[in-house]
């Protein structure tokens, strides 16, 4: 990062308002995540299946016998593209990169490789992953064992505030070794990161230590990982954008996707992009013109990327932040094959571009050997971990220790980054700037790379404890502090004209009543801390309103009430009322019409009232019957009246009865025709519907 | 000439050990079965069958320790779900391009659907990345983790959620805008099922044939609920079950497609359907 830059983001940095919702209020210090926001970043771009390094980054003064050992592939020399001030060229696809070179943001490494190659595709990509020795296994990527190493508790505690997304991003269908760590893959893997889809499972069991249970846990890690960085992942996708639109290929897709996410403020320090299609056995050229062909197709859609890219990034101000880099697991035989290509070799050159990238070519050229024997292949020039540990040191931030444990052993150094560039402690101070060195990663520093003072996200916790209703003043806040070091000063504004301070000596807990609805602004300083400010914005609402719901037994006995919206409501039913804090209440009703009713403490939020009539049980016999008919009322009222329909619902009798103490009716029904009937009983406490069958 | 070799025996022993049981390998294991297994297949002249037949009917291979242990390929997961459901072509309007026996055109398209699916999961069958094939049968430590990563544990839901709620498109033309849509039969499905009418029992029955093993009482739980979306009264399930067989119409059948898809959406996005 450039020093404008930097105190572009700054600017930023002295008021940024933690909004708070509703009843959870926790700060967010969005300082903390700015100091990752402002991480640099690396593009490793990877050319799958062995790159031909040279008919990409040509000896020129070597010209003769390439012509002579590569008769199939070589370039017509008119054609190669002459890099300024050295005798070496560009394949003439390449002729933004030599753009590039010319102005100082393209580095290309010459003859990389490593000791005792090995010429399977697979093997020799796992030891440029793995980073290891060519006779050594190692079961790790090199990048991974870098990433685990600044953060060791990944993935448990990821995402968290100060690293709220992923670390690392491979754009492609499955992770490669290379982000292979100790407890997981440290990267995420996205080929449409618009395409965000919500899981329903909440991902939240805990599995025993054995096969399965180690299973489970991984796709319950990765199950929540695609949740929780996803919808991050989506919106910085959407946010981002590309004034240059990219060319639609393979390399061209993935450039733009990382593009959109760099631009639209994700903060992933690591991307990787693949680009298949290198293993050039035959045909890698245009047999008429040597020029065209599969492997210039390749170079040009990596010309095209490349300078889109870097043109996107520098119209988005973001050039100063990212470098890219290219790997192939070999390169290619100096000679060509019988069938117009080239076999699996050794050496290759790297690419390494950025604005931050100290330019040019690096290394002499491979020489030819003047009496070339079939399968000699070129020498090392550079280990290729020395390009890793120079990137990790000058680029990431990585100490030269920290360096060696993760490549195992210390390599010499290519000066690959420009010195004013350079940042050794990774906190967004170049070293020329830095006035304090080696601070701690994620601390947030001033522009003098010197720690600012800053309190952990989660020191303020402040909640609404109550709610109100419009024209009342029952809202309550409540403020802690975790840090009881300090004395807080406390600046509340609030709707009309509200304002108060308040003094939490040692941090202690402040509660503040009487509170109207709206919105209310709290400032908080700390005693002693000049320019430490924390902004919060607060609601006190108004109550939900009060949600009801009566459920009857299925003998009507039983009332119960399921209770919602307030913490304590009042509950009458007939003459007694009841105070109740639980969110289910419930009681017997009595015989006839019973009145409920229940309110809560603040007006707003509703009352409910319910009539609900439980009657005394009636019995008619017999029935079916021929003429008299018993009717027997439960219960105590001392006057039933009953009355008798036809089925249309026409009234046929209806006569009031005095209850003796047998409680029975006698009617006589001689008279009806045969049919239904419908005989109804009522009183105080009896409200029944009997059929009747007449005979 | 490869075959004088010790090694040969213990590598294919190896690889056929870690497809069935375990890839993970330790010394004990190399010891105890490896060497053996090895034994076995050298002293058969190189016969796959008898080392196959000793290690599946081993009692190591039966051990519960590895059972439901490795992560299911693509072509596992998405060959298995067709194997357990009927999957019925919904919109069939797709007039194939080639004349002929349309019967046998659809019966590719379905099958090519299929394939197109474990391609999307990440394992294109017949086109591995490079010549030793995935890396989950042959990169150490991680194996059959490779399968699964924040991309393609997203698909695998997305594409059983389809097959449940909105239907699959097994095949798609773009410029005609028809294809061939899918969706599982629900209400079929859970016929075959001893009383589907009580939900507890069913759900039971479920977790037994989809799952296949013991899964926590608050997973259950929220099985249920996905069925039951809240509904206090058990007839919610039960009344609709007997409403579509005393009358199996398309909204009867429709409304038992409804209750159970986010309930078959959740068992499908536990870890446990994703093992073997």
């Amino acid at each position: 990062m450039n020093r404008r830059n930097f105190l572009h983001n700054m600017a930023h940095l002295a008021a940024m308002p933690a909004f708070i919702p509703g009843m959870e209020a926790f700060a967010q210090s969005e300082l903390m995540t700015n100091t990752v926001a402002e991480g640099k970043i690396l593009v490793i771009i990877r050319f799958d299946g062995g790159n031909d390094g040279l008919n990409m980054v040509i000896p020129i003064d070597q010209y003769a016998s390439l012509q002579q050992v590569r008769p199939a592939v070589v370039l017509p020399e008119n054609k190669i593209l002459p890099i300024k001030g050295t005798s070496t060229g560009l394949h003439p696809a390449m002729a933004g990169l030599n753009n590039l070179i010319d102005e100082k943001r393209l580095a290309i490494i010459q003859s990389v490789g490593y000791a005792k190659p090995n010429y399977s595709h697979f093997r020799s990509s796992d030891i440029w992953m793995s980073g290891s020795d060519a006779d050594i296994i190692v079961p790790s990527g090199w990048m991974a064992r870098y990433l685990e190493s600044q953060h060791p508790n990944y993935p448990k505690a990821y995402p968290n505030a100060n690293f709220p997304h992923p670390l690392s991003i491979e754009i492609s269908w499955q992770s490669t070794l290379l982000f292979q760590g100790q407890n997981t893959f440290t990267s995420l893997i996205y080929n449409n990161p618009d395409n965000f889809y919500k899981l329903m499972n909440p991902f939240v069991n805990t599995y025993p230590e054995t096969l399965q249970g180690s299973r489970l846990a991984y796709l319950q890690l990765i199950g929540r990982q695609s949740q929780e960085y996803g919808s991050v992942v989506q919106a910085a996708y959407r946010a981002g954008t590309t004034p240059f639109a990219f060319e639609d290929n393979e390399l061209g897709n993935q450039f733009k996707i990382i593009q959109k996410l760099i631009s639209g403020g994700l903060n992933t320090r690591v991307y990787m992009l693949r680009i298949g299609g290198f293993d050039t056995h035959n045909q890698q050229v245009d047999s008429a013109d040597h020029t065209k062909g599969q492997h210039a197709v390749l170079l040009k859609q990596i010309n095209d990327g490349i300078v889109t890219f870097m043109k996107n990034l520098d119209a988005q101000n973001q050039g100063d932040r990212v470098v890219g880099v290219t790997l192939s697991e070999f390169g290619r035989t100096i000679h060509s094959n019988g069938s117009g290509g080239t076999d699996h070799g050794t050496v290759a050159p790297m690419l390494v571009f950025g604005n931050a990238v100290k330019g040019g070519v690096i290394g002499s050229n491979p020489v030819i050997p003047k009496n070339y024997k079939f399968n000699e292949d070129l020498p090392v020039l550079y280990d290729y971990r020395q390009a890793y540990s120079s990137l990790l040191n000058q680029w990431m931030g990585s100490p030269a220790a920290k360096t060696k444990e993760i490549l195992y052993r210390e390599f010499e150094k290519i000066q690959l980054i420009k010195d004013t560039f350079a940042d050794s402690d990774s906190d967004g101070v170049p070293d020329i700037f830095d006035q304090c060195a080696n601070t701690p990663l994620g601390t947030l520093v001033d522009i003098n790379g010197c720690p600012v003072f800053a309190l952990p996200a989660d020191n303020y916790s402040i909640q609404v404890t109550a709610t109100t209703c419009p024209g009342t003043t029952n809202g309550a806040l409540q403020m802690a502090f975790k840090d009881t070091k300090f004395t807080y000063l406390i600046d509340i504004k609030g709707p009309s004209a509200y304002t108060k301070t308040l003094k939490a000596v040692a941090g202690a807990k402040q509660a503040l009543d009487n509170l109207v609805i709206g919105t209310y602004q709290i400032s908080i300083t700390i005693e002693g801390q000049k320019d430490y400010i924390q902004l919060f914005d607060v609601q006190v609402k108004q109550p939900d309103p009060l949600v009801v719901q009566a459920i009857l037994s299925p003998d009507n006995q039983n009332l119960r009430l399921d209770l919602q919206g307030a913490d304590a409501y009042f509950v009458q039913v007939n003459e007694r009322t009841f105070e109740v804090r639980d969110a289910s209440w419930s009681a017997d009703l009595v015989k006839g019409n019973n009145l409920i009713r229940v309110w809560t403490a603040q007006d707003c939020q509703g009352v409910f009232n319910r009539e609900i009539f439980r009657s005394e049980q009636i019995q008619c016999f017999p029935n079916p019957c021929m003429g008299p008919l018993n009717v027997y009322v439960a219960g105590q009222d001392s006057e039933v009246e009953i009355s008798l329909y036809d089925l249309q619902g026409r009234m046929l009798t209806r006569a009031k009865h005095e209850m003796d103490a047998m409680r029975m009716v006698s009617l006589d029904l001689s008279h009806l025709v045969a049919g239904s009937y419908i005989l109804e009983a009522t009183g105080r406490t009896v409200q029944q519907q009997v059929k009747l069958m007449k005979l | 000439m490869i075959f004088d070799t010790q090694e040969v025996a213990y590598y294919v022993c190896r690889r056929i050990y870690g497809f069935f049981v375990n890839p993970m390998i330790d010394a004990a294991t190399e010891d105890l079965i490896i060497t053996p297994l090895a034994k076995i297949f050298r002293d058969s002249k190189f016969e796959i069958l008898p080392v196959l037949r000793t290690l599946l009917s081993s009692e190591h291979f039966f051990d519960s320790m590895h059972y439901n242990a490795i992560i299911k390929s693509p072509a596992d997961f998405v060959i298995g779900l067709s194997k357990e459901f009927d999957m019925p072509l919904l919109d069939n309007k797709f007039v194939p391009v080639v004349p002929g026996d349309d019967a046998i055109y659809y019966e590719f398209k379905r099958y090519n659907g299929i394939h197109n699916q474990m391609n999307n999961l990440g394992m294109n069958m017949g086109d591995p990345p490079n010549v030793s094939g995935w890396p989950a049968y042959y990169q150490t430590p991680a194996f059959d983790l490779f399968w699964i990563n924040s991309e393609t544990i997203v698909k695998r839901s997305e594409y059983t959620d389809s097959l449940f709620n909105w239907g699959n498109w097994v095949y798609y033309n773009n410029v005609t805008k028809t294809g061939m849509l899918t969706r599982v039969d629900l209400a079929e499905y859970v016929r075959q099922f001893e009383t589907p009418e009580q939900l507890d029992a069913l759900v039971d029955q479920l977790i037994e044939r989809l799952i296949g093993v013991q899964i926590s009482t608050k997973t259950r739980a929220l099985i249920i609920d996905k069925v039951m979306q809240g509904n206090p009264n058990s007839n919610y399930w039960t009344g609709a079950w007997y409403n579509f067989v005393g009358n199996p119409n398309a909204d009867n059948r429709q409304t038992i497609q409804n209750r159970l898809s986010q309930a078959m959406s959740l068992i499908f996005q536990l870890g446990e359907t994703h093992l073997h």
